[in-house]
């Protein structure tokens, strides 16, 4: 940080003065704050230079008719303060123009030594304490350690022992306002009481949102959507996609699934839509084994397109280790709407894929007439008939007796494997509770 | 000369008359290409043995490919084409629309599992248009003429290619068949010398199109469904390991 304090003798009393001396700063440096209390007006210096700042200060203070006015800057508020107030008391600072004193970087403290301990404006009884230990200047507060000055001056002394070590934790200028994107409205004359509605608002935000990114060729990954209602409480959801776009499509599904279970205490009387953290997206850099990169976007397009249309019609597995094949996998709805980037670790760039046959499974459980016959004292189908077409049995291979689960949910199974005529592999398998052969999938 | 050339091939046996008649038009006509092989750009399968019976070594783009539905071995082999893809880093989508899709599914191509057939056919011609999917595998849907005219005019746009897995052939550019071969399928035996798990089948698949029809016999690897016992994956299972 670094600090530009105007200090005038006698600050402008009439409003119009003192907008006019704000106005002339404003010009100066981008933010300026006003202490009229203490005859006082900061500049923020970061990223500017303050021999130029403070001499275009000074310049506009003396045409507002602020003859007496100093401008002091540094790297704390305590340093500038002094130093528009004090003026120069070192070697340590220059002087560029009578008014102006500018203390370097790093030499804050030694600054305020040779000052006494009056200009950091102690109170009266701070005051008359240190006067009674003869501690006269600023430095040889500074020089005391924490302890002595606690034990002795109490907190208000540690206050004076920070300020005369130039360390100031005043807060002169606030957080500097978002920059990202954002969009609000808000009404007054009547309550948005439906979280349905709400969706109709927050989709003309998102336009607004979504066009500046456009407009500076960013894509959000996080957005912040906040309800203000009317009972002034505030509910703010954190809304993410899973990759940077700027696409409006995406953002209204992802916000669509958000707000649908949600349930506000009180109607809605203000709605705000902000970016929370977004990059460029026009200059990604695109993988050179990656073929499909030219094309990702028209893949993402299109998947957001058949989400809206489907819901959940795009899905992903979700595999375990369950006994029963059918209970292997489940697919749950992935409403990302990003086409996942594949995991090749596994696969071959040689062009040596192998294609292995895989157990498929019907949709529904598949009941099937069996003809059987008996192998070393076990039953062994022959044959089944799906559909009224009956398929034998080349070769049969079983049973594999499982058996587990309890109350409800216990099963005793023995599967077969059997290959039928026209070679393909079927998994077939014997419901030993209820003694019902069903046809449990294929090979293919 | 024609007597000559009818004589050669009156010398080469039935079965490779015509690719030996093929090789006569092709070293006689250099620039008359057979009309498969004129058309467009194809798509590696990345299957070395079916790349070689497909015209210009691939699934034609911008067309409709249909693998009869019947046949066995379209679902790896499609699936090893959507692995050979992806390892290229292209985006691949499968429209399961019978939805069998079985537990050894891994990870891999985007899955889309529509409500029904209309909602199927909808979702394939939204991903085949976009042409962000070079490869759109389509099963359990038997398009009507209108549809697959409608999906062939999608795929066009889109410059992709649809494999459909369909018993309705009517409008596609390709089709495909295959069919398993017994007498090719590699056992593995019990104590007892009897078959007890089958490790590697047999497939016979042709490909045909207008003038040209090539078959290739190829062995499948075959994953073996684990009958666990146990519901925690770490432990072992109690049944033996076949030799």
């Amino acid at each position: 940080m670094s600090f530009a304090c105007l200090w005038t003798p006698r600050w402008p009393t009439d409003a119009a003065s003192s907008a006019d001396l704000v106005q002339r700063a404003l010009r100066i440096a981008p933010r300026v704050t006003v202490e009229p209390q203490q005859n006082r007006l900061w500049a923020d210096l970061r990223s500017l230079d303050p021999l130029v700042i403070g001499r275009k200060l000074l310049a506009a203070a003396h045409r507002g008719g602020q003859t007496g006015a100093r401008v002091g800057t540094a790297a704390t508020p305590i340093a500038a303060e002094v130093a528009a107030r004090c003026g120069a008391g070192h070697q340590a600072t220059r002087l560029d123009l009578p008014g102006l004193t500018l203390v370097a970087s790093g030499l804050d403290r030694s600054f305020l030594a040779a000052f006494p301990v009056a200009a950091l404006l102690p109170d009266q009884t701070l005051a008359s304490l240190l006067d009674g230990v003869g501690i006269e200047r600023c430095g040889d507060l500074a020089a005391l350690d924490l302890q002595s000055v606690e034990v002795r001056l109490g907190i208000d002394g540690i206050r004076l022992w920070k300020l005369a070590r130039a360390d100031d934790p005043r807060l002169i200028f606030g957080a500097r306002r978002s920059e990202r994107p954002f969009a609000e409205l808000e009404w007054i004359d009547y309550e948005l009481a439906a979280e349905a509605q709400a969706l109709f608002v927050v989709n003309g935000l998102l336009n607004s949102v979504c066009d500046e990114l456009i407009r500076r060729s960013e894509g959000a990954h996080l957005m912040e959507l906040t309800f203000h209602l009317a009972d002034r409480s505030r509910v703010t959801l954190p809304i993410r996609v899973s990759s940077p776009t700027a696409d409006r499509a995406t953002w209204v599904r992802v916000i669509r699934v958000t707000l649908e279970p949600l349930t506000l205490g009180a109607p809605i009387t203000r709605i705000g839509l902000e970016v929370k953290a977004s990059v460029a997206v026009g200059h990604r850099q695109g993988d050179l084994f990656d073929a499909g990169f030219a094309t990702a976007r028209s893949a993402d397009a299109a998947l957001a397109h058949l989400l809206d249309q489907q819901g959940d019609a795009v899905v992903t597995p979700r595999r375990t280790e369950h006994p029963l094949p059918e209970r292997r996998i489940a697919w749950l709805p992935d409403l990302s709407g990003q086409v996942a980037e594949p995991d090749t670790g596994h696969l071959s760039l040689s062009g040596t894929i192998t294609p292995r046959l895989t157990l498929q499974q019907p949709t529904a459980m598949q009941r099937v007439e069996v003809t059987l016959t008996t192998r070393r004292e076990a039953l062994l189908p022959t044959g089944y008939r799906d559909n009224r077409v009956y398929h034998e049995f080349m070769t049969t291979v079983g049973p594999d007796r499982i058996s587990g689960g309890f109350g409800a949910e216990r099963f005793e199974r023995d599967y077969y494997t059997g290959i039928r005529g026209d070679g393909v592999m079927v998994l077939l398998y014997r419901n030993l509770a209820v003694d019902e052969w069903i046809l449990a999938g294929w090979w293919d | 000369m024609a007597s000559s050339a009818a004589t050669a091939l009156a010398s080469v046996p039935a079965d490779r008359r015509t690719s030996h008649l093929r090789a006569i038009l092709a070293a006689r006509f250099p620039d008359a290409l057979p009309l498969p092989e004129q058309t467009r750009p194809s798509l590696a399968t990345g299957v070395a043995a079916l790349d070689q019976i497909l015209p210009n070594g691939g699934l034609p783009r911008g067309r409709v490919s249909v693998w009869s539905a019947g046949s066995g071995g379209a679902t790896a082999l499609l699936r090893a084409s959507c692995d050979h893809l992806l390892a290229r880093g292209e985006r691949v989508a499968w429209v399961d629309g019978r939805r069998t899709l079985g537990p050894a599914w891994a990870d891999g191509p985007t899955v889309i599992r529509p409500a029904n057939d209309a909602l199927a056919l909808k979702a394939a011609e939204i991903l085949v248009r976009s042409g962000g999917f070079p490869l759109v595998v389509l099963t359990g849907i038997d398009p009507q003429p209108g549809e697959m005219l409608r999906l062939s005019r999608m795929v066009h746009e889109g410059q992709g290619v649809l494999v459909a897995l369909s018993e309705r052939t009517q409008g596609a550019t390709l089709k495909l068949r295959s069919r398993f071969l017994p007498s090719r399928f590699q056992w593995a035996l019990d104590p007892f010398g009897e078959p007890a798990r089958l490790d590697r089948m047999g497939l016979e698949i042709r490909a045909t199109t207008p003038g040209w029809s090539r078959t290739v016999i190829l062995t499948l690897e075959v994953v073996s469904h684990e009958l666990r016992l146990s519901l925690d994956p770490a432990l072992a299972d109690r049944r033996g390991q076949l030799g």
